[in-house]
């Protein structure tokens, strides 16, 4: 949409342009109808003006393939109307252009049309050709220099003035959106890089900027490369190093103030003034990026391709707030990823643990089991019975490891991915998978599924270990042609796990123990000999970070009811915390 | 003839009982107790299939042997891609490796996985199997 500077500049081109046309019918034509036909033009197009008329795009654009059409129709019809109604279509191409290259366009376009005519004999009077042309020249010469006009303002009519109020509050609206937006990002995004990019992409827009970039000050006191941008060429992010020592404006910004370059070009502060300028650049805003204590740790710029008004203490303070927000979110990111390498460490430490902790006992149980089967020589049946034992002691502590690396890993909680789990597939085969174990102990097991898949938000290997260890439980401890069964269902955000057995139960007074660490009831160290204590505090563990319950119904003697809710997917996606 | 499997792993203890049980039912065997090691007998020695620890030298010793032999790249080993490779470790899903998933990794590359410590029974049946003599 032309401004209204731009629009005035508009109107003294049209008015120019009459003057001249003005001449003309009286030098040449000395006719008084044609006079009166050109204040009725004067008039219309005043009303066009004034109404806004021109505002909408739409219109604009019926007006350009009017004008268009005038030209061509006048061109084959009659050259003489060309001499009245001409004058009409240059001012009016001419305001619906909304730039200087727009207007020259137009403006070559009627003279070249002129000269072909002239040079087909068309236009036979050269008089008028002069005029023409001088007319055309004049009227590019006024309308370029109009379209820069930026000094006067026009006063406004009332619907203009609700119309800039509406566009003002409207700004002020996107730009307040920004920092939401700017939140919601940073929780959708992992990449901080790549929502920052996003990011400046909407500042850029909300404050009419060309573009935006970002630095980080780097711990040795220098400025780092651009960290994140939008809207700056290739040449320019990749122009060299900012050289604080030449840089008084990313100095002063680094100190810990917002400061505005409004015209570049006379600028002393700036250290690339030619690659800037290159860039269409011409005015910067510099706002510091401020961490926990108002420490300045970056450098976020606006760049604007035209000069500049000075902004108000509103702005600044808009700015300001954006900045921090984004120095809080680069901070967090720097101590997530340190989280991460803590834990990348602790997670290779661990790995290394359990193996050093279980190839001894690997080794020796592949030896005794060489011995048991029979590898090596026949065995009497005390030597095996006690070398069985020894089996069982090595199993043992094989598990137990597994178990103890499984809780340490349980507590890194950075590495682990979130995402959508297919629960009814995931049992279904860890069911499987018990099979063989359910049909050794001749145990009457069913397994209800609903038909339609439920997804859960989690992490698949935890997931799994959670739901082995209950259903192996449930196994386990139930004696031989008992009753297990487990059952999926939903109840409202929740997707939930019944299982059931008729094993042995748990006392009362255990009840209260049963998650913690290392802990096994008396009648399951009576019933299995070996099981190392540990699985129903991983299982509690693990529902615990999906955000899920876990609930336990026993009676001794009778069995045993875990029910489990775990939080159905949305496609939103809902994290853990 | 009897058939070659090499054994790649760097516990003596775990080789002997393998070795045991594999020259009990009439396999040649021969032993590389590192990765490297274990690169070099693929050439001399052309087994018909290979058992392979994981964690040797380093955590992921095991995974270059079979990246190095399954990924047909390397000229050397090009004739011995088919070569089926059985994968044996006590690294295991709980600790964050995957690795029974053996087709969902590109990495990994071997066809076979077992839980390290391996009942020799267990094991002479899988070797059977791999090799199509059940």
């Amino acid at each position: 949409m032309p401004n209204n500077k731009v629009r005035q500049g508009r109107i003294y081109t049209v008015f120019a342009l009459l003057f001249i046309e003005l001449l003309h019918i009286i030098l040449i034509e000395k006719s008084l109808s044609t006079l009166l036909a050109l204040l009725l033009i004067i008039y219309t197009i005043q009303v066009l003006i004034t109404d806004n008329f021109l505002n909408s795009q739409k219109n604009r654009n019926i007006f350009f393939i009017l004008d268009t059409i005038f030209i061509v129709l006048i061109a084959f019809l009659d050259i003489e109307i060309i001499s009245s109604l001409l004058v009409f279509i240059i001012p009016l191409s001419i305001m619906n252009a909304t730039d200087n290259k727009q207007v020259s366009a137009t403006i070559i376009l009627i003279l070249t049309v002129f000269i072909a005519f002239f040079l087909l004999n068309l236009i036979k009077d050269s008089q008028l050709l002069i005029i023409y042309v001088l007319s055309v020249i004049l009227a590019l010469i006024i309308s370029v220099r109009s379209v820069n006009i930026t000094n006067k303002t026009i006063p406004e009519t009332k619907g203009e003035k609700i119309n800039k109020l509406d566009d003002d509050l409207n700004i002020i609206k996107n730009q307040l959106n920004l920092i939401k937006e700017l939140r919601d990002l940073f929780y959708t995004s992992s990449n901080i890089q790549e929502a920052l990019s996003l990011f400046f992409d909407k500042l850029k827009d909300a404050f009419s900027a060309k573009a935006c970039s970002m630095r980080l000050l780097e711990s040795t006191g220098v400025l780092s490369n651009i960290m994140a941008q939008s809207g700056l060429s290739k040449d320019y992010v990749y122009k060299g190093e900012i050289d604080l020592n030449r840089s008084e404006l990313n100095r002063e910004v680094l100190l810990g103030q917002i400061i505005q370059v409004s015209d570049i070009s006379s600028s002393p502060l700036i250290q690339y003034t030619k690659e800037l300028t290159k860039e269409g650049i011409k005015s910067i805003i510099g706002v510091p990026i401020l961490a926990k204590g108002n420490e300045t740790i970056g450098i976020l710029k606006l760049y604007f391709n035209s000069p500049k008004e000075e902004i108000g203490e509103d702005v600044k303070e808009l700015l300001l707030c954006i900045s921090g927000e984004i120095g809080l979110l680069i901070q967090n990111d720097l101590a997530l990823k340190k989280l991460k390498e803590v834990d990348r460490e602790k997670f290779l430490f661990l790995t290394t643990t359990a193996h050093q902790l279980r190839s001894p006992v690997a080794g020796l149980q592949s030896l005794l089991e060489i011995i048991n089967n029979g590898y090596v020589g026949e065995i009497n049946p005390k030597q095996k019975e006690l070398i069985q034992r020894g089996i069982k002691r090595t199993n043992y502590m094989l598990n137990l490891i597994s178990d103890l690396v499984s809780l340490a890993s349980s507590e890194l909680q950075v590495k682990k991915e979130y995402g959508k789990v297919s629960l009814c597939e995931l049992t279904s085969d860890i069911v499987d998978s018990l099979k063989e174990r359910v049909f050794e102990k001749s145990i009457d097991f069913t397994f209800n599924r609903p038909k339609k898949e439920l997804y859960v938000f989690g992490n698949e290997d935890d997931l799994r270990k959670a739901i082995e260890n209950i259903i192996e439980n449930a196994v386990k401890y139930t004696k031989e042609n008992g009753v297990v069964s487990v059952i999926i269902g939903e109840k409202q955000d929740f997707a939930t796990i019944t299982v059931s057995d008729t094993g042995i139960g748990i006392p009362r007074e255990s009840l209260s123990n049963l998650f913690h660490d290392f802990y096994r009831s008396p009648n399951a160290k009576e019933f299995a000999e070996h099981g190392t204590g540990l699985g129903l505090s991983i299982v509690k563990r693990i529902i615990q970070e999906h955000n899920g319950r876990i609930f336990l119904a026993s009676e001794l003697g009778k069995g045993t009811t875990i029910k489990i809710f775990l939080p159905k997917f949305k496609e939103t996606g809902l994290k853990a915390s | 003839m009897s058939k070659k499997v090499l054994v790649i792993d760097d516990d003596k203890d775990v080789v002997e009982a393998m070795r045991i049980a594999l020259e009990a039912n009439n396999y040649e065997v021969e032993v590389a107790s590192s990765g490297r090691e274990g690169l070099e007998k693929v050439k001399t020695f052309k087994p018909d299939l290979i058992l392979l620890d994981i964690m040797m030298d380093t955590i992921t010793d095991g995974l270059h042997v079979s990246y190095a032999i399954k990924d047909g790249s390397d000229p050397e080993y090009k004739e011995f891609a088919n070569v089926p490779i059985i994968m044996i470790s006590s690294i295991e899903s709980k600790q964050g490796i995957s690795i029974d998933k053996v087709s969902d990794s590109d990495f990994i590359k071997a066809e076979y996985f077992l839980r390290k410590p391996v009942n020799p029974d267990t094991l002479i049946q899988k070797v059977k199997e791999v090799l199509h003599e059940n």
